[in-house]
């Protein structure tokens, strides 16, 4: 037996161009979800239950389904109401839609986790609604959970790897047709391991450094 | 520098503990300095002294749950946390079967919060010393009797006051059958009306022959119950006497300010 | 709805294959967990780097790692063993982390109250700290089940026929793919709704009954 990590390097492009795929693909997918996200914050935190409770069902929902199955919801879903995606936009829309329950969620629970006086110190300035969101709690919130949502951007990583099976050109499916191609499926697999790591290590290191600013505010 | 014999007086008869020149540092700051002390079977010793002066390390020094960092501690001849004779460390292993010749009693009761009265007060003797089972409940249920909660065996911790959760720890304690119960101001984390209760409990073993070491700051229950008073301030011994002494006449002006607040702020 | 018997049928092996990783994944993590507390010195730095490795790693890479890489190594695994593997080498990652702040946040006190009466490192451990510890974090060991479910669709890729690839399988061959889709979605909330419900209900048990720490 002998590793032939000589023919991974010889293909080095192809998983380059996979990993840049994935990247780009998740960094495009987080940021929007970041904002819908915090767009759901306003039906969430509603005074009218009949806004408040199906968003927080679908929510709940969104959350208690795998990313695969929302990924071909999508991909064989939409085209029978006539929206027809390619590839790229089905990754993406399906990032967005699944990453935007987990941060309405994460931001929802930073927020009730809010000391009380902020939001009745706002309000008594007169601030409400979108005004009270954008100016008073997100600051604060987005602080907060600063870290869980880094684990939750490492979490949309790890799933897009599902992206493969809907044949999405991103790392993993990249390491999949280099192993067919040269039959070097665990040189070729392993190589894609190590890339997600470096990857996550990449945004842990990141969030880490986020630390100083939670400490500046007092870790809201 | 551990000595392989137990310096002891030969007109005396052999002390349950003996600390001998022990000293103990957190980092650079000494918290106790040159203790020695004896305590003789049958006492009821108790450890004065304000906060911060060193009692619960003390305590905590004789059965090594913190290893003293100079000076010995023996235990009816055997030193605590040697291998038997020798001058190696005990392993904990061998550590844990010389604790169980000293019961402990802390100041915020630590029963385990997972196990009912009853199950807390067997775990030991039946898992530790692996005594019969029967046998040992049957001790357990008389012992918890005997403190008053026979119609709590089957209760958990979170469902007890304070002062039932202090008598359990204590008939834990008693279900050892050590040489000596140490007690780690163990009425101080109780509601004020819950502390006398838990005093009519050590009272009861102090008449019934028990060794006792207590730090506490309840100065009448110590002038009533104590065979000795050890008074220490700033991790020494500075007096030791008998109560009588102790409080009507103390010899040091450091106890006399001591008692002078404490009997000040009782007055209040 | 013809197809679901077909669903139910998926769904338990989705919950079979979760199952079985979360018992495997528990006393694993634990393992991996005690020695990186007891920093036994290789094994302490080949382990955290392999718990920052594998939770790094996405399920479905790990899935296909095991079953078409091994065998260059000369380990032929079934795909029902491949994919158990990779969901308890996965949970036992995330896992490990549940225990290991469990055990370092652990009350000191409980443990001088066991040393006091004798019980050895190993006894208190087993017999004090244990005990609680697993009741007060079972709502997180139930929670890492939940994630276990959602990334059990990895093992579809090597033919594992799951709730998710069976509700694929439909999709690509059916006229009506958004209401099989939506069909499949529905089971798995339900099965997922059953699990936070019965870990919430354990928890309030737990917690009325001592109040753990």
């Amino acid at each position: 037996m002998s590793l032939r990590f000589d023919l991974i390097w010889e293909q080095a492009p192809a998983f380059l161009s996979g990993l840049w795929n994935t990247v780009w693909i998740c960094a495009i997918g987080i940021s929007l979800s970041l904002i819908l996200g915090i767009l759901l914050l306003l039906p969430l935190f509603s005074h009218h239950k009949v806004v408040r409770l199906p968003t927080k069902l679908l929510v709940e929902a969104a959350r208690a389904i795998p990313f695969l199955m929302l990924a071909y919801l999508v991909y064989y879903g939409l085209p029978s109401l006539g929206l027809t995606l390619d590839s790229w936009s089905t990754a993406i829309l399906t990032i967005v839609i699944y990453n935007a329950a987990y941060v309405a969620d994460i931001l929802r629970s930073a927020w009730v986790n809010l000391p009380k006086g902020q939001t009745e110190a706002a309000r008594a300035c007169g601030f409400t609604g979108v005004q009270l969101l954008r100016r008073i709690v997100l600051p604060q919130i987005l602080i907060a959970a600063a870290p869980i949502l880094g684990n939750q951007a490492i979490q949309v990583i790890r799933d897009s790897s599902f992206l493969a099976i809907i044949t999405v050109p991103e790392l993993t499916f990249t390491a999949k047709a280099v192993q067919a191609d040269s039959f070097v499926p665990f040189e070729s697999f392993i190589t894609a391991a190590l890339l997600y790591w470096v990857l996550c290590l990449l945004i842990e290191f990141g969030v880490q450094r986020l630390e100083w600013v939670r400490n500046f505010y007092g870790k809201a | 520098m551990a000595k392989l014999e137990q310096p002891i007086d030969a007109a005396q008869p052999l002390p349950v503990i003996q600390v001998v020149g022990l000293s103990k540092c957190f980092g650079s700051h000494p918290v106790l300095t040159d203790i020695n002390l004896a305590i003789m079977p049958s006492e009821t010793v108790c450890l004065l002294g304000p906060s911060g002066s060193g009692k619960s390390t003390l305590l905590r020094c004789m059965n090594w749950l913190e290893r003293p960092s100079s000076g010995e501690v023996w235990l009816h001849g055997t030193q605590m946390g040697y291998q038997a004779g020798r001058k190696r460390l005990a392993s904990e292993a061998e550590l844990a079967k010389m604790r169980t010749r000293i019961g402990m009693v802390f100041q915020q009761f630590n029963l385990w919060s997972h196990l009912t009265v009853l199950q807390n007060v067997i775990e030991a003797p039946i898992h530790v010393q692996k005594r019969p089972k029967a046998e040992v409940v049957a001790e357990a249920e008389h012992l918890l009797a005997k403190v008053g909660l026979h119609n709590k065996l089957q209760a958990y911790p979170s469902q007890l006051s304070g002062g039932q959760k202090q008598r359990v720890a204590i008939a834990r304690a008693l279900a050892m059958k050590s040489d000596v119960i140490l007690l780690d101001e163990p009425t101080s984390s109780l509601d004020p009306e819950l502390v006398g209760e838990v005093l009519a409990v050590i009272q009861d073993l102090a008449q019934a022959g028990m060794t006792l070491v207590i730090a506490t700051h309840e100065m009448k229950f110590a002038e009533e119950v104590a065979s000795r008073v050890i008074f220490l301030d700033q991790g020494r011994i500075v007096e030791s006497s008998d109560p009588k002494t102790f409080f009507a006449q103390p010899e040091t002006a450091r106890a006399r300010q001591f008692l002078e607040r404490y009997i000040h702020v009782g007055a209040i | 709805m013809d197809n679901l018997p077909y669903f139910l049928g998926g769904a338990a092996i989705t919950v079979f294959v979760s199952l079985i990783a979360w018992v495997l994944g528990l006393p694993l993590s634990l393992i991996i967990a005690i020695a990186r507390i007891q920093r036994i010195p290789i094994v302490d730095l080949v382990f955290s780097l392999y718990v920052s490795f594998v939770r790094s790693l996405p399920s479905p890479l790990l899935v296909m790692l095991l079953y078409f890489g091994l065998p260059v190594v000369g380990l032929d695994l079934n795909p029902l063993v491949a994919g158990i593997i990779a969901m308890t080498i996965n949970t036992s990652a995330f896992n490990s982390e549940i225990w290991r702040s469990a055990i370092l946040n652990f009350p000191s006190d409980q443990l001088d109250a066991a040393r006091s009466v004798g019980m050895s490192p190993n006894q208190s451990f087993w017999r004090i700290a244990f005990p609680q510890i697993w009741q007060a974090n079972i709502s997180n060991f139930i929670n890492e089940a939940t994630f276990l479910v959602k990334s059990s669709p990895a093992v579809g890729i090597i033919g594992i026929d799951d709730l998710t690839r069976r509700a694929g399988k439909i999709a690509a061959s059916n006229y009506e793919p958004l209401p099989t889709i939506v069909l499949g979605m529905m089971l798995y909330v339900v099965v997922l709704f059953a699990v936070s419900l019965a870990s919430r209900q354990l928890e309030r048990y737990f917690h009325d009954r001592y109040q753990l720490v």
